[in-house]
C-alpha cells in the first residue's frame, strides 16, 4: 500500500545544479559519496535530515560532468558551502560549481539550456 | 555587474588560473603575483589585476612597503600575521586589503579604525578548504566573529578564495553563500566582489588624477 502524504504537509525543494571541474571524468558512485560525506561534515546529521538532501541519478550528465541536488529552500546556502569545500574525489583535484538553484528541474532545464 | 576575486596569491600557471577563473564565472581576478602578462588578458577574456602582497612581521615595515609600491600596484594587500600587523595595516590607508591569518585575531578598534582608513577586511575561502573537523569549526567561528564586528561597524570587506592553485579558485556563487552564511547581507557581498575598489585605484594611478574631487582634463 503507498502511504500518501497530506498535500498542506508537502515541504517545498529547491534544485540546484552543479558543474564538476576536475581533470579526468568523476564516476556517479565516487561523486555521491563525496559531496554527502561534505554536507553531513558541514551540517551535521540534525542539519542534513532537515535539509533533505537527494542526488537526483538519472539527471547526471557523464559528460558534461553535470549533476542535480534537491534540497530544502532554507539550507541551499550550506549545500552550497559543502559543495564548495570538496576539492579531492580519490586522487583527483575537483572544483565543484553551482551554476544554478532552481524551484523545479523543468524550470532549472529551461534556463540552462537557454 | 563585474565580479572580482581580489586575493588570489597563486604564483604559478598564471594561464590556467585565468582559464579556470573565467570558467567558474568571474570577469577578473586580482593575482598577488608580479608576473601578469597582458596577453592572458585578451585570450582568457578576463581582467588580471596585479596585486602587491606584504608579509611581514614588522609593523612600521608596512607602511613603508605600501608607500612604495603605491604607484605601481592598484591593490595592496596586507597579510597579518599578528595583531600587531593587522593594527599597523589598518592604520595606513594605503593598503587596500588587510588579510588576518588564522591566529591574528581582530577587535572592534581594528575594525573602526578600517572603516576609517577604507581598509577592507578580507575572509578568505581558503580557510575553511584547507581545514576540517574541529579545526574548520574553530577557525568558522573566528570568521563569524569577526564578520559580526565587520557588519556593526559597516566597515569594507572583501570576499575571497585566497586560492594557492587553481584548483582552490571557487566560483562567485560560492563565495555569496559563503558570505551570506557569516551573515552579510546579498547587497552587501555583491558590492564586496565589485570591481569598484579596483576602478577607482586605476583612477588614481591614473595621470589625469590629482587628488580626491580633482582631475585634470
Amino acid at each position: 500500500m503507498k502511504l500518501k502524504r497530506m498535500p498542506s504537509l508537502r515541504e517545498k525543494r529547491h534544485y540546484v545544479t552543479f558543474r564538476l571541474h576536475s581533470a579526468k571524468p568523476v564516476m556517479y558512485s565516487e561523486m555521491r559519496g563525496a559531496v554527502l560525506n561534505s554536507i553531513l561534515n558541514w551540517m551535521g546529521e540534525t542539519g542534513f535530515s532537515g535539509a533533505r538532501c537527494r542526488i537526483i541519478k538519472n539527471l547526471w550528465d557523464p559528460k558534461k560532468q553535470t549533476g542535480w541536488l534537491g534540497c530544502s529552500p532554507r539550507s541551499v546556502d550550506d549545500v552550497k558551502i559543502s559543495l564548495a569545500l570538496i576539492h579531492q574525489i580519490g586522487d583527483e583535484r575537483v572544483i565543484f560549481q553551482v551554476i544554478r538553484v532552481s524551484g523545479t528541474v523543468k524550470s532549472g532545464r529551461e534556463k540552462i539550456f537557454k | 555587474m563585474q565580479l572580482y576575486d581580489y586575493c588570489v596569491l597563486a604564483d604559478s600557471d598564471l594561464a590556467e588560473i585565468a582559464k579556470r577563473g573565467a570558467l567558474l564565472g568571474w570577469n577578473g581576478l586580482c593575482l598577488l603575483s608580479e608576473q601578469v602578462a597582458g596577453k592572458l588578458k585578451v585570450k582568457n577574456k578576463i581582467d588580471l589585476v596585479p596585486g602587491a602582497l606584504i608579509e611581514t612581521d614588522k609593523p612600521n615595515y608596512i607602511r613603508r612597503e605600501a608607500d612604495r609600491k603605491r604607484s605601481r600596484f592598484p591593490i595592496i594587500v596586507a597579510r597579518g600575521l599578528n595583531e600587531d600587523i593587522n593594527r599597523a595595516a589598518v592604520e595606513t590607508p594605503a593598503i587596500d586589503i588587510l588579510l588576518p591569518a588564522e591566529n591574528a585575531k581582530i577587535d572592534y578598534v581594528m575594525v573602526k579604525l578600517a572603516k576609517k582608513n577604507d581598509v577592507a577586511i578580507g575572509f578568505e575561502f581558503r580557510f575553511l578548504l584547507q581545514s576540517c573537523g574541529e579545526e574548520r569549526s574553530r577557525i568558522f567561528s573566528w570568521l563569524r566573529e569577526t564578520a559580526k564586528m565587520v557588519k556593526k561597524f559597516g566597515a569594507p570587506f572583501v570576499l575571497t578564495s585566497g586560492a594557492m592553485s587553481e584548483w582552490d579558485l571557487r566560483s562567485p556563487s560560492e563565495l555569496m553563500a559563503f558570505g551570506r552564511v557569516l551573515g552579510f547581507e546579498v547587497p552587501q557581498i555583491r558590492a564586496s566582489m565589485s570591481g569598484k575598489m579596483i576602478e577607482n585605484n586605476r583612477k588614481k594611478l591614473g595621470e589625469k588624477w590629482v587628488m580626491p574631487g580633482v582631475e585634470v582634463e
